[in-house]
């Protein structure tokens, strides 16, 4: 269900983008992990579920992304993406809880 | 389990998630009555530790820290295994301390939701609470006990606050007896299905007997079962082929009734979780909204920046290194010293003979010139302890991650690599943090390629006898220090090929993913760390002990035996008398000068008969025996010899080459180093009269010794950490073929230039 991401312009969209996307200071709220299902589980158990808001706090490869209070180093690439959505509306979609 | 006499010991188990002080608080309640192992089988570190509370004895078991408890290795299973009591060295844990950081509240009780799941009294360590509260953060402990049912101690490990309310609680729990489950993390019909299994597999398992309480699997399992990709799992149930079958059947009919129900697996664990933890914790926890920035991120913005950080990194490697290096060498002068005496000791007390020579050369010449490197793997130690307690090594693992993934690894693989340029042994029992299997094997496979310490020796001599003394590109640069610094990069660019390689051939993969928590930055405990050295030490100190030990007894005899002709030495032996007897008149008649000219010749004399008989011994024959293979090389025997003779530890060869080249076993100091070096210069083969070596000889020494595998305790420890023989095996070969290799063409450019 991957497809092409489109080129984004602007700051807010209620469109999915990859969440190493975002700039550095930039929110997002997580919508969906897709890639291999082991990794995927581990980035859910690390409270990168839907709804989760992240922060990008050093962009690049690997990234720095802050979940609540927990700073993770992260590599995300071909085995794993994580979909997010910059709009503040968007993040109401998802029904489950935010890990804070 | 209440006994009318001495009760048992009371079991305590310790879990938590990895950065939650857990091993701090460990290191507090057992003091330094704790001792590591390993579960038979894997390579998770067993560690226990003793106390005493209120007169009873508790047994502690420190499990590592992990964020699940979903077993995705075997490695993980052990941990699931010793919580349900089903790992057979250790007894069920009466009660389960459950560490949780207070900063991180949540993902930790994502975990404690887990544990609350296997029926037994938990206990909640509340840690971090000062880092909480620093952040803003404020929790109401006392509602939390109320939704969570189980007591909640904060505890500050490292000032020694809330260890007696713990003990206090634990003790109270294990009276209790078990935490009831709780059944509301999970929707209903999630629920059903987990007790559908449950009654099925139950009624395979052997029939009940009258008054018995039916066993069926316990739940946790059979939920595991569910929820979990892979099908070792059913390992657990014991279950006959027919069973085994018809349960992956009913497993998947299962999930798929679930997936249609809206809960689909495994999704259906961490959004169940993670809605039962925003439950239980609503109203409870005040986090304030805007978040100012907290110490660790403005270290981070120094320390994770692409240039300054890595600087730093670079920084921080360097004095650490000429740390090992440096401070090092007083105890190792020290141990030097104490061997020598005991070597002393030996020599005075036992008459001249075979057995005298096993103690002198084979058990303490061979076990000593290998805890020479103790303090160098204890100082090691304690500096990468100390930066991974306070959270610095995370930041290394981050910045190192973008250049390891060039050859397949993660930054993961940077700090057991890193380590094994001081000695592999600690550097390949640091790559149990490396989750992938495949990865960790590569980095196991290529850390023995660093440079260790015991590599130096070898340089030095070569270097030092052999590559001028000459300044290059306008003194700027040492043509002595840049052959040295050129050994060290041959051993990392053959590695990262190696690595390259490996994880495109045998140990395929993908890249591993990088995810990698940056833990806030916080003061090290000592405690911790002098316990985890310790062990590490300890455990190096075991192997010396004994394959070194067994090896360097063979390697002895094949030196000792068999022994030489008198024939051969009858002239050396007469002159060797003649010269004693004048030795002691000339001290008997207090000349000086002459007892230290005779002296001097009596030593040329014995080093001349360790010479023939090293000629003589099987070493010696194995040596000529070889000698077509290494001629291409620009060896003769006995280099081929001395490169034999140093396989149970690299750096003998130096002394093996003071005996084959006459100049005594002695040249570890400078003077003795001297004489090896002329002696090295003035060796000639013998058809032709050449000298034996040239640059290029010495070229293709030091990049056999730099890519070799000539060191048992490595092999040693890659049999235990991969609990195989094949990979060790593997691991001699292809090194040696690479040395070989590479030493091969050293010496033949080297010829070719002209060198």
């Amino acid at each position: 269900m991957m497809t092409d991401l489109p080129v984004i312009n602007h700051d807010e969209t209620a469109e999915g983008i990859s969440l190493m996307m975002l700039r550095p200071g930039q929110t997002g709220c997580v919508c969906d992990i897709v890639g291999d299902s082991k990794l995927v589980h581990r980035l859910r158990e690390m409270g990168l579920c839907c709804g989760a808001e992240v922060k990008m706090i050093r962009s690049g490869s690997p990234c720095i992304i802050g979940l609540g209070r927990q700073r993770l180093g992260v590599r995300l690439d071909e085995l794993a993406s994580v979909i997010v959505k910059t709009s503040t509306d968007a993040c109401r979609e998802c029904q489950v809880h935010t890990p804070r | 389990m209440a006994n009318d006499t001495v009760p048992g010991p009371l079991t305590v188990t310790l879990i938590g998630n990895p950065n939650t002080g857990k091993s701090t608080l460990f290191a507090a309640l057992s003091g330094v009555n704790q001792r590591v192992g390993n579960y038979p089988g894997v390579t998770v570190e067993k560690k226990l530790g003793e106390l005493e509370f209120q007169g009873r004895k508790w047994l502690l078991v420190d499990l590592p820290g992990t964020y699940s408890l979903a077993p995705r290795s075997p490695d993980e299973m052990v941990t699931v295994d010793v919580l349900l009591g089903r790992q057979a060295d250790l007894p069920p844990p009466d009660v389960v301390i459950c560490v949780v950081a207070a900063n991180n509240i949540e993902r930790n009780l994502y975990f404690f939701s887990q544990i609350l799941e296997l029926g037994l009294p938990v206990v909640i360590a509340l840690t971090m609470n000062d880092l909480a509260t620093a952040e803003g953060m404020k929790i109401d402990i006392a509602g939390l006990v109320r939704r969570l049912g189980v007591p909640i101690v904060p505890i500050h490990a490292r000032r020694g606050d809330g260890l007696e309310s713990l003990k206090v609680a634990v003790n109270q729990a294990a009276q209790a007896g078990t935490a009831s489950l709780s059944q509301d993390i999970f929707p209903e019909a999630f629920q059903r299905e987990v007790e559908q299994l449950q009654s099925v597999i139950a009624g395979w398992s052997k029939p009940v007997e009258a008054g018995e309480k039916p066993h069926g699997p316990p739940r946790y399992l059979v939920e595991r079962r569910l929820l979990d990709a892979g099908v070792h799992e059913n390992r657990w149930f014991a279950l006959n082929d027919t069973h085994e079958q018809q349960l992956n059947l009913l497993v998947d009919e299962a999930r798929q009734r679930l997936a249609t129900a809206g809960c689909r697996v495994p999704e259906i664990e961490t959004v169940s979780r993670y809605q039962w933890v925003a439950r239980q914790t609503a109203g409870l926890i005040e986090i304030p909204e805007e978040m100012g920035l907290t110490t660790t991120d403005r270290l981070d913005a120094l320390l994770t920046h692409r240039l300054w950080g890595s600087l730093i990194l670079a920084a921080v490697l360097v004095v650490m290194f000429s740390a090992v290096f440096s401070w090092a060498q007083w105890p190792m002068g020290w141990i030097e010293f104490i061997i020598g005496s005991i070597s002393g000791f030996v020599e005075s007390q036992l008459p001249e003979g075979a057995l005298r020579s096993l103690l002198l050369e084979g058990v303490i010449g061979g076990v000593g010139s290998v805890i020479i490197f103790l303090p160098q793997i204890f100082i090691l130690f304690f500096l990468m302890t100390a930066l991974e307690e306070c959270g610095y090594m995370a930041r290394a693992a981050y910045l190192m991650d973008r250049i390891m993934i060039r050859f397949g690894l993660s930054g993961r693989s940077f700090i057991p690599l890193l380590s094994s340029f001081a000695c592999a042994i600690p550097g390949i029992m640091a790559t149990r943090v490396i989750e992938n299997r495949r990865d960790r094997l590569t980095t196991i496979l290529i850390a023995p390629l660093m440079s260790c310490s015991a590599r130096l020796p070898v340089y030095t001599l070569m270097i030092a006898a052999f590559i001028p003394q000459k300044s290059i590109l306008g003194g700027i640069l040492q043509l002595q220090g840049l052959t040295l610094f050129f050994m060290y990069l041959v051993g990392v660019v053959v590695a990262a090929a190696m690595a390259w390689l490996l994880k495109r051939t045998i140990l395929k993969s993908d890249a591993p993913m990088f995810v990698m928590e940056m833990p806030a930055y916080q003061r090290p405990s000592l405690r911790v760390i002098i316990a985890r050295v310790l062990d590490r030490s300890l455990d190096f100190l075991q192997n010396a002990g004994t394959i070194i030990f067994a090896v360097s007894i063979v390697m002895w005899g094949a030196l000792y035996y068999p022994r030489s002709s008198p024939e051969a030495s009858r002239e050396l032996s007469a002159n060797q008398s003649r010269l004693e007897a004048s030795l002691d008149s000339a001290r008997a008649s207090g000349d000086s000068a002459k007892v230290a000219e005779l002296e001097g010749e009596l030593g040329d004399i014995e080093s001349k008969l360790a010479g023939i008989q090293q000629r003589n011994s099987f070493l010696g024959r194995a040596g000529r025996l070889i000698e077509p293979f290494v001629k291409p090389l620009g060896w003769d025997w006995r280099i081929g010899s001395a490169v034999i003779s140093s396989f149970p530890a690299r750096e003998v060869v130096v002394a093996t080459m003071g005996v084959i080249f006459d100049v005594g076993a002695d040249v570890e100091d400078e003077a003795g180093q001297k004489r090896l070096t002329t002696a090295m210069r003035a060796a000639t083969w013998p058809d032709t009269g050449k000298p034996l070596f040239n640059i290029p000889v010495a070229l293709s020494i030091m990049v056999f010794f730099a890519l070799c595998s000539q060191c048992i305790s490595t092999l040693a420890v890659i049999a235990r950490e991969t609990q195989s023989w094949q990979w060790p095996l593997f691991s001699f070969i292809y090194m040696t073929t690479l040395a070989y290799v590479f030493a091969l063409a050293a010496y033949r450019c080297g010829m070719l230039l002209g060198l």
